[in-house]
């Protein structure tokens, strides 16, 4: 294959330059040229290696069904890994390097695999890899095997995504797809006209034509204006649709051209459409003869393609093999280029197109058929068996084949619609529809220009009818319908040797297909499996049908019973980044802000993400570190007072005369007796008994109450009681307002809280006779009304004030001024942690799972005491919740006082030689109060190892401690402190 | 310390750097401010009933609906009259924990486009509706006021978050080639 470049014509500006490299070595191509075509302009033959048997490879095709020309992509800082050649805009600068060859595709040690066949057929994996493990060989396969390498740094450039909604989405901007667009537009609908190519007008941009007396291209241009005047009209060029979901959404990824600098070149669209309209069009089959997978073997489309969209002829002695009539327009095509054609035509009969060609300078051979390659590095000549049983050989630098042509439908198959066999097309065609979907032209199976014209329009027809509109426009005149030769089934010559190629990307041959046959992979679904067939990144574009024929043919069914597999998105890869958009890095989560969190700022704080808010972890002083930094803070806290920001935490607000009765059915603790102005601790349970989450309920008023769910499951106990409330107790007058995010909350703890706060000044008597712990009022503070509550998280006796959000900055400055005097210090959530596990207080979700039960936490007296039925309370009367072997909490103290073991350490026991896990450690610390490590954990019959005072045996990725069962209260375990 | 001062200084710094941001190309075609109501109250039980995702112009507030025999009341001047909505409504006194986004001019599709899924067209937003659904992936009311004004209402600590979010989405739209993507 020596590729040339035209003088004249295609997509190109010649007058614009373009330099890349390939393999290291510069190169140069022009402006509109993809990278394939300025890679064959310049004579490049070999791409890349096949991933099996490092065979050498070229360029097959022209568009998203290329098989082999996958390149490792560079261009300024974005790297690609798998790129394919053939949908790649060509870019200055560009870098590219073919895949899978060492030391690289020219010259691959590697291809001495390819000896080796006869040992690596289809399965040997799962049947020789076994000893000792798969594990054993799969990094040395996949150094051999893989594909691209990803780049390890993460892709930084930002992406675009965004919605969109229209009447009419039509797919593909061929003949098919534009005359939709012209009818559809002339009628009014609103539409969207997507195609991925840069250009409109699908192969009818190198396939002769005259559509109303214009030559092809002319009247694309037409089109083109045309389409351009109606405002109801949007064209998204070199977009793919690559996913059709539930409701006509389809996925389309826009590729942009010249990205902003940081932004990436491809946009993420998400299209709703009353009707969708897929004029995809189909993928070419390649014929099968012997090494038909050799550099310079291509489809016969695609070298016109190249011919006339890129202005590349692609050979100069070349043998086209057919068994249909499209072949003959490349065959003409590249003829009038200076190309020595030669046609081998698996039929017998005559047809125009033949006729034609034959008055064109092609030679054509009747009833041959081609049966092998010759070249190893490239194509160097062809073996045709011709009718009388007698083989020629031509020299060639390029063969091209055409086995016929498969329908586009994996958008069709994607939407849920079903399939049907045509034998005179052979091909598998839309059948039964499952959404608003219409398929048209070729991807319908219809392959005469006028016949696709035609469907376009009665089909927008049907649907402007429907909703009152008319085309106002003509229908295009398409080509006088000539009568040709039908194709001709032909899948294989089971009298060729040697190896023939079915799917290209994943080295599938025919021997390998007959494996599977002999070895009962018979479903389509096991074939593919067994064999990879289809399942490379070209999703078996031009192999799926032929593997599935030859399957067909060796078990002696027809093509329809061997069925078709699964089509899914994407079409065609896409990027990852453009699907995540702009959820990354600060974008990634929506995480909220405490209406302080300037004042945290200015502190100092380090702030880290809890519950889905950013919160101060700890407050750093200079040269501190995080250890010695939780240690200052939490002393200060038992020493003297300190200031946390619980603005996170949940406050819903629950009202009605059933209040009471509805939130006792709820929860698991009795409510309906909590007296006003006093708050219980609570949990509230799952259908199943366990615990969902914990928290304080407020009883403000005889009809009104206030939760204070934790910060992360505010959201879910709303739900929660919304649920309830709506589909089982409706009748109860009960209302529910979520609060949170309009009040902060500072809890001021120590033993000094109180003197902090009588010094700022308040309405609020704050003696333990008018406001005990666990409960609350309200009053004045700073001259703004406050709810104070007494409530306690770190065993010191502490106070939550809860003022409107917007003034939680200024009582946070008055706090922290006032504070000055009692050395009021602030302190972050792990602080708070450390304090909270000194007492043994549970964080849900931490010291918790889904499976915990009331029991296992050591709270048994509201299910013992409480008379009315509540959430979760049948599944707390099984046999299981009872069990005493369950993981229960209790404290560690490991024997080594300055070892603090890892959270997730399992405590296991040793039996028979086995370890076996009991549970493991959910909190852990070095207690500064207690000068040694403490340990929360849930442990399998933790209470009895308690009592028995046993030592439990830690394992951590192989390291052994041991430390002693304790109660998993460590500090002031009498709770002294609290009225202190 | 001012104590009057509402929205989080954080949410507001975010939004002079999003003021900033806005190229002299996006003149005339978007613009967007960051409010905060006088007053918004939830309103359980009130005496008026509100058809499903409807926005009522009362004479003393807006009222939303947010569920059966539930609306959200927002003042953009003074306070509302807690009698107002009858003797049996429970209400529940919001202002602080939300952050008003008003987005200005025929841009106001595109940073649609880019934050939901809504159909811009669509009677969910025609001028008198409301939407609450998920925008930029926050819990949001959305309504618009005029053809070119669409006001985002988020709680009031997501609103650094919106800020950054609608950040992007003003450069993404900036960098295509005009607004062919708002038809």
């Amino acid at each position: 294959m020596t590729g040339t470049r035209l003088a004249h014509g295609g997509i190109i500006d010649r007058n614009q330059p373009l330099s890349f490299t390939w393999n290291g070595r510069t190169l140069s191509g022009f402006a509109g040229d993809s990278l394939a075509s300025a890679l064959l302009a310049n004579g490049v033959k070999i791409i890349g290696r096949s991933f099996k048997y490092h065979r050498p490879r070229g360029i097959m095709a022209a568009g998203s069904d290329e098989p082999n020309g996958l390149v490792d992509l560079t261009h300024g800082a974005h790297h690609e890994p798998n790129a394919r050649a053939t949908t790649i805009q060509l870019a200055e600068g560009m870098q590219a390097k073919g895949l899978q060859g060492w030391p690289n595709v020219e010259f691959d040690l590697y291809g001495a695999l390819d000896l080796a066949h006869n040992f690596i057929p289809a399965g040997f994996y799962y049947k020789t890899f076994i000893k000792p493990s798969w594990a054993f060989y799969e990094r040395a396969i996949r150094r051999m095997a893989g594909l691209g390498t990803a780049q390890t740094t993460g892709d930084k450039r930002q992406f675009d995504g965004l919605h969109a909604h229209c009447d009419v989405l039509i797919i593909g901007a061929g003949i098919a797809g534009l005359s939709a667009a012209l009818a559809a537009a002339s009628a009014g609908f609103k539409i969207i006209l997507v195609d991925d190519k840069p250009h409109l007008g699908g192969s009818l941009q190198w396939n002769d034509a005259t559509i109303d007396g214009l030559p092809a291209l002319d009247w694309i241009g037409q089109a083109r204006a045309e389409l351009s005047t109606y405002p109801n009209l949007q064209i998204l060029s070199q977009s793919v649709a690559f996913g059709y979901y539930d409701h006509n959404l389809i996925g389309v990824m826009e590729h942009v051209a010249s990205p902003h600098p940081g932004w990436g070149d491809a946009r993420l669209w998400q299209i709703r459409a009353d009707q969708v309209i897929l004029a995809t069009g189909g993928f070419e089959r390649p014929l099968l003869f012997a090494d038909n997978d050799r550099p310079g073997v291509m489809l016969a489309d695609a070298t016109l393609c190249y011919a006339r969209q890129y202005g590349v002829l692609v050979g100069s002695r070349m043998v086209i093999g057919t068994n249909n009539d499209s072949a003959y327009a490349s065959a003409m095509g590249l003829s009038q280029q200076g190309a020595e054609v030669t046609i081998a035509d698996i039929r017998s009969t005559t047809s125009p197109s033949q006729a034609r060609a034959e008055m064109a300078g092609v030679r054509v051979l009747r009833s041959a058929r081609i049966v092998r390659a010759l070249g190893r590095r490239a194509v160097e000549a062809v073996d045709i068996q011709t009718e009388r049983g007698t083989n020629i050989r031509i020299d060639a630098d390029v063969i091209a084949s055409s086995g016929g042509w498969s329908p586009a439908v994996h958008l069709f198959s994607q939407s849920g619609g079903r399939l049907r066999w045509c034998d005179q097309r052979l091909a598998f065609v839309p059948d039964q529809y499952k959404q608003k979907t219409s398929v048209i032209g070729g991807a319908n199976g219809t392959s005469d220009l006028t016949d696709m014209i035609a469907e376009a329009f009665s089909t927008i027809s049907v649907l402007a009818k429907a909703r009152g509109l008319r085309i106002s426009r003509a229908l295009p005149e398409g080509p006088q319908a000539e009568i040709g030769q039908p194709i001709k089934p032909y899948w294989r010559d089971p009298a060729i040797k040697g190896r023939q190629w079915v799917d290209f990307q994943n080295d599938v041959t025919v021997k390998d297909i007959e494996l599977a046959a002999r070895e009962n992979y018979i479903s389509v679904e096991h074939l593919k499996r067994y064999t990879t067939l289809g399942m490379a990144t070209d999703q078996g574009k031009t192999s799926n049908i032929i593997g599935l024929a030859l399957m067909a043919e060796l078990t002696a069914r027809e093509i329809p019973d061997v069925g078709t597999t699964t089509f899914r998105p994407p079409f065609v890869p896409v990027s990852l980044g453009a699907i995540a958009g702009s959820r990354f890095g600060r974008l990634h989560s929506p995480i909220r802000q405490l209406p302080s969190y300037e004042s945290h700022r200015a502190l100092g704080a380090a702030f880290r993400e809890y519950g889905g808010w950013w919160r101060p972890a700890f407050y750093p002083k200079a040269g501190e570190d995080e250890r010695a930094t939780i240690a200052r803070e939490a002393k200060a806290v038992r020493a003297g007072v300190g200031l946390l920001d619980a603005s996170s935490l949940g406050k819903i607000s629950v009202r009605g005369p059933d209040a009471a009765e509805f939130l006792n059915l709820l929860y698991y603790n009795e409510l309906a007796k909590l007296k006003p102005g006093k708050l219980r601790y609570c949990f509230l349970l799952r259908e199943t008994g366990n615990v969902y989450d914990d928290g304080v309920v407020a009883r403000i008023a005889e009809d009104h109450y206030l939760l204070s769910p934790s910060s992360s499951h505010t959201q879910g106990v709303l739900d929660q009681l919304e649920l309830w409330h709506q589909t089982e107790y409706p009748s109860l007058r009960v209302h529910f307002h979520d609060l949170t995010a309009a009040y902060a909350t500072i809890s001021i703890a120590g033993p000094r809280s109180r003197d902090l706060l009588t010094a700022i000044g308040t309405t609020i008597d704050l003696s333990d006779q008018a406001l005990p712990h666990m409960s609350i009022t309200s009053g004045q503070m700073l001259g703004h009304h406050v709810q104070v509550m007494r409530v306690s998280f770190t065993g010191e006796r502490a106070y939550e004030l809860t003022v409107k959000a917007g003034l939680a900055p200024y009582f946070w400055e008055c706090l922290m001024y006032a504070g000055a005097d009692y050395g009021a210090t602030p302190f972050g959530i792990e602080s708070l942690s450390l304090l909270r596990a000194e007492k043994g207080y549970i964080l849900i979700g931490t010291d918790t799972d889904g499976l915990t039960l009331p029991s296992d936490l050591g709270m048994t007296g509201p299910l013992l005491a409480k008379k009315v039925d509540f959430v979760g309370k049948r599944s707390l009367m099984t046999p299981d919740a009872r069990r005493s072997d369950r993981r229960q909490l209790i404290g560690l103290v490991p024997e080594d006082d300055h070892f603090v073991p890892a959270v997730g350490t399992h405590a296991m026991v040793e039996i028979a030689g086995h370890r076996r896990s009991i549970g493991w450690i959910t909190s852990s610390w070095f207690s500064p109060h207690l000068n040694h490590a403490i340990c929360l954990g849930m442990i399998e019959g933790g209470r009895e190892l308690v009592a028995s005072g046993a030592t439990i045996t830690l394992f951590d990725r192989g390291k052994l401690s041991t430390a002693r069962a304790v109660e998993p209260c460590f500090f002031d375990p009498r709770g002294e402190r609290l009225h202190g | 310390m001012d104590k009057s001062s509402n929205l989080t200084i954080a949410a507001q710094i975010s939004m002079n750097r999003l003021a900033d941001k806005i190229p002299a190309s996006l003149a005339g075609i978007l613009s967007v401010e960051l409010t905060q109501p006088s007053q918004a109250i939830i309103v359980s039980q009130p005496n008026i009933a509100l058809a499903a995702n409807r926005v009522e112009d009362l004479s003393i507030c807006k009222a939303f609906w947010l569920g059966p025999n539930r609306i959200l009341a927002i003042s953009d001047q003074g306070q509302i009259d807690s009698d107002f909505f009858g003797p049996d409504a429970i209400l529940s006194d919001i202002t602080d924990g939300l952050a008003l986004f008003h987005i200005r001019g025929p841009g106001w599709r595109a940073i649609c486009a880019r934050g939901s899924s809504i159909d811009p067209a669509g009677p969910v937003l025609e001028i008198g509706s409301c939407a609450q659904l998920l925008f930029a992936g926050l819990r949001a009311l959305v309504h618009r006021t005029a053809p070119d004004h669409m006001i985002i209402q988020i709680e009031r600590p997501m609103a650094d978050f919106f800020c950054q979010w609608l950040t992007q989405a003003v450069e993404a739209l900036a960098h295509t080639d005009g607004l062919m993507e708002s038809k």
